[in-house]
């Protein structure tokens, strides 16, 4: 008994940094703006309690529905693209051919790119005057397109840009694709199964919960994105790519309005936690882990 | 075995946190210890937070040295919010810059020390600066605030653009050579320069003579020039629907009905690259021609000198441009016969306009004039010792500009000199703990040679009612006279006296936006605007509502 008492100390010790980190940097700050989403606070003057009044004030305010509404829509398109592109991709690589690594590290390689250069660059890329992409179209006759500066455009446009990175999400498929074993694919094919259909029947539903925590991933990923809007739109054009990830921050720290952008951020993670909660419950039927 | 390595293990790691505690890295401060050291951030970076950093080190060196106090420079981003959180933290610098949209929002916040009294002491008075400036830095009667250096907006327009559009401007019955003065002149002249290019896909604008959202710096106060106010001088009561904020917004919703939303909006898709477009890049859409006129602040030559010198040395005589590059060959110890090998003969200094160096009785001082330049070369004993390109004054440098500056024209018959004003200012964290060692630096900073000196380096104004004939002769934007007459004018306005103007701004431009998109009538955005706008300045100032107090009353 002693000696466990020893042991737990010990172990306590050395988890200790961690611990203190994880209490004072991570969890006092949730429980902290769990407090000031109750109270009017500006950083300068102490925090006056006001109940559920930002959360109220939440509910009327029309350009956090409206940033909530874009932050769905965005998810809604950079999900299912993200997704069929990154895992179409790996399914490409996978494949014996000349080259693989080089196009391996190819994919992977513009997800190492700092966010702000990346949005740098393609700011660039999709100036509709100047840049490469309305270049190139022209030259194939097609009409430019404004992109982020049309309402109708902006939003498709970041989705659009979204796929840039999907190099990380590759390499967690293809490290999935490597566990499915080959006498799967044997069977199939004895069994006459196409190629599409040794996709369908064997990789997909074997890689099913590498799909699933990628989708985890990219929902969360989704629901929080702020830098590429922020440094490409800033919202706009008319709040057409404004998220809520934006609107927290500017009432945080433009406008000052701690207490309302906490309320906001509960309401985010409550977002999250429900894309989640509607994930996990499909996930039973749809995802297949081996051995089980 | 085991139980020893463990031991040994933690004792050696709480060593090393030990001493670490004890001897690990402390913030260091530079220059003399003995003296009262006091931080100073600043948002400026890169050239211009060298050049505050001259100005820092000549305090440490001078008055900072009788007085014993150091000046530690920071230049950093996001300075506002960073200032704010320290001061809350109760470790804010001692001086921070701030620009003006954080005075009000900040003094109401108690972030802020009133500087009356020490600016009293040091003669920093409202009768030494231009009141519009000034009064910027007040709130509720107190002065929070000193103008560091400042700005407002007049009307740049391309004389180049000006000269080739000569035939449509005069069938319109306007001076290719004058620049508009009324507003429905502007709405004329830009309507002439604007340029068409037809292709396969239809008509597409490619220059336009004027459009009001470009650069955008002053869409959100366009108001002032059609005799709007934005808020009440309390500050409580805000007047974003009145029938001179509709007139101004149908204005600019007029260019979109005349040129096509569509038209517009490909053309104006051109200058967006991202947030900030392409403001400082040298696709800048006033210096490369797609933009005839534009509302821009002194700023301009800053942008010309980085991106397009040319714009400033317009009709320069070929040889005079080539000396002013050569210029940059010529080395101290090079002889009389290799300088004019270079630049060719030179004459007296009597001929020259700028003002000579000052030399020594034997030295031999030679002139060169290199277009907007005099080039000063100094020889004793036949070789190179002082050699100086000099500015033309101001007013000489003019005839050499594409471009010219003027009043951004009124709305209002008899109005004229209308501007915005802004600045960048020093504030004083009321939580700072060498509150008067930093107003020792700031009214240091605030000398008339120190803030013209440093205004000029900016490309900006300086906040003093009174110039000096050094600073207008020699700041580098040859128009300088223009804006400083506007900022002293009695039209000059500076920010609305509202504690949430970075909430009022955002609510400005998406109506402004709207109402270039023509989504709505203008009435009904700004209706709509200005509902918003009230309830987030009452909440900025908890009116509560449904509340019988008057606005006004509430804000006491």
């Amino acid at each position: 008994m002693k000696r466990d008492i020893q042991q737990f100390g010990k172990g306590m010790a050395f988890l200790s940094p961690w611990l203190v980190g994880f209490f004072v940097f991570t969890l006092a700050p949730i429980g902290l703006s769990f407090y000031f989403s109750l109270t009017k606070f500006d950083l300068l003057e102490p925090p006056k309690f006001v109940g559920a009044h930002n959360y109220l004030d939440l509910l009327n305010d029309k350009l956090f529905w409206k940033a909530t509404g874009n932050t769905f829509y965005y998810t809604l398109m950079a999900l299912p693209a993200g997704l069929l592109v990154s895992l179409g991709l790996a399914l490409l690589l996978n494949v014996e051919m000349p080259g693989r690594a080089i196009w391996r590290t190819i994919v992977f390689m513009p997800s190492l790119v700092p966010v702000v250069s990346s949005a740098m660059i393609w700011m660039w890329l999709l100036n509709p005057r100047l840049g490469l992409i309305n270049g190139i179209l022209e030259a194939l006759h097609i009409p430019r397109s404004p992109w982020l500066s049309d309402p109708q455009w902006a939003m498709p446009t970041l989705a659009m840009m979204s796929l840039w990175g999907v190099g990380n999400a590759v390499v967690i498929y293809l490290a999935g694709l490597q566990d499915v074993p080959q006498e799967l694919y044997e069977a199939a094919e004895l069994d006459g199964a196409s190629t599409i259909g040794r996709i369908w029947h064997v990789t997909i539903p074997l890689l099913s919960p590498v799909i699933f925590f990628n989708l985890i991933m990219a929902i969360i990923g989704a629901l929080q994105v702020f830098e590429v809007p922020y440094i490409m739109t800033n919202g706009g054009p008319v709040h057409m790519t404004y998220f809520l990830s934006m609107y927290l921050y500017d009432n945080a720290f433009v406008y000052l309005q701690m207490g309302y952008a906490s309320a906001m951020a509960w309401i985010m993670l409550l977002f999250v936690l429900m894309m989640t909660g509607v994930a996990f419950l499909f996930s039973g039927r749809l995802v297949h882990y081996q051995g089980k | 075995m085991k139980r020893i390595l463990s031991k040994t293990l933690m004792a050696m790691m709480i060593a090393a946190g030990l001493a670490m505690l004890v001897f690990g890295p402390r913030p260091r401060a530079s220059g003399s210890s003995a003296r009262v050291h006091i931080q100073y951030w600043e948002k400026w970076t890169g050239l211009e937070a060298d050049q505050m950093k001259q100005i820092v080190d000549a305090f440490n060196d001078t008055v900072g040295k009788d007085k014993g106090i150091w000046v530690d420079f920071t230049s950093m981003s996001q300075i506002d919010r960073k200032t704010l959180i320290s001061t809350a933290a109760g470790v804010p610098p001692d001086v921070a810059g701030l620009w003006d949209t954080q005075v009000l929002q900040f003094a109401s916040m108690n972030a802020l020390e009133p500087l009356d009294d020490y600016a009293r002491q040091y003669g920093m008075t409202r009768d030494k600066y231009k009141p519009v400036y000034y009064d910027g830095c007040q709130y509720h009667g107190k002065l929070y605030a000193i103008p560091s250096t400042v700005w407002c907006i007049a009307m740049l327009w391309n004389k180049a653009i000006f000269q080739e559009r000569s035939a449509e401007l005069r069938a319109a019955g306007l001076d290719p050579d004058q620049p508009p003065k009324t507003i429905a002149e502007l709405d004329k002249y830009a309507a002439a320069i604007d340029t068409w290019e037809r292709d396969a896909s239809g008509r597409h604008l490619v220059r336009t003579g004027f459009i009001p959202l470009e650069p955008g710096t002053a869409t959100n106060v366009m108001g002032y020039w059609f005799g709007a106010q934005i808020a009440d001088p309390t500050g409580t009561k805000l007047f974003l629907n009145s029938p001179k904020m509709i007139a101004t917004y149908n204005w600019i919703r007029g260019y979109s009905e005349r040129i096509g939303k569509d038209q517009l909006a490909e053309f104006r898709s051109g200058f967006s690259s991202g947030a900030t477009g392409l403001f400082d890049t040298p696709q800048n859409p006033f210096l490369v021609g797609w933009n005839a006129i534009e509302a821009q602040g002194p700023w301009i030559s800053a942008f010309i000198e980085k991106y397009d010198p040319k714009f400033d040395r317009w009709h320069v005589p070929a040889d005079q441009l080539k000396r002013e590059s050569d210029f940059q060959s010529i080395h101290e110890g090079m002889t009389l016969g290799d300088v004019e090998n270079i630049l060719g003969a030179g004459d007296s200094p009597s001929h020259g306009a700028a003002t000579p160096p000052q030399v020594s009785p034997d030295t031999q001082l030679l002139h060169w004039a290199a277009g907007i330049k005099d080039i000063y070369i100094g020889f004793v004993d036949g070789k190179v010792t002082v050699m100086e390109a000099k500015l033309l004054p101001a007013e000489m440098r003019k005839k050499y500009c594409q471009w010219g500056a003027a009043p951004f024209p009124s709305a209002i018959p008899g109005v004229n000199n209308v501007t915005w004003a802004g600045m960048d200012v020093w504030v004083v964290p009321s939580t700072s703990k060498h509150k008067k060692e930093a107003f020792e630096f700031i009214a240091f900073a605030s000398r008339q040679a120190e803030i013209e000196k440093l205004s000029s380096l900016h490309y900006n104004l300086s906040p003093l009612k009174d110039e000096t004939r050094e600073y207008t002769e020699n700041h580098p934007n040859p128009y300088v006279d223009v804006y400083e007459a506007l900022a002293s004018s009695p039209n000059a306005r500076g920010l609305p006296r509202v504690v949430n103007w970075p909430q009022i701004f955002d609510e400005l431009t998406q109506a402004a936006e709207r109402s270039y998109l023509l989504q709505g009538s203008t009435v009904d955005i700004l209706n709509q605007t200005q509902e918003r706008a009230q309830k987030e300045l009452n909440k900025a100032l908890d009116v509560p509502e449904n509340s019988n107090l008057s606005l006004g009353e509430a804000a006491q």
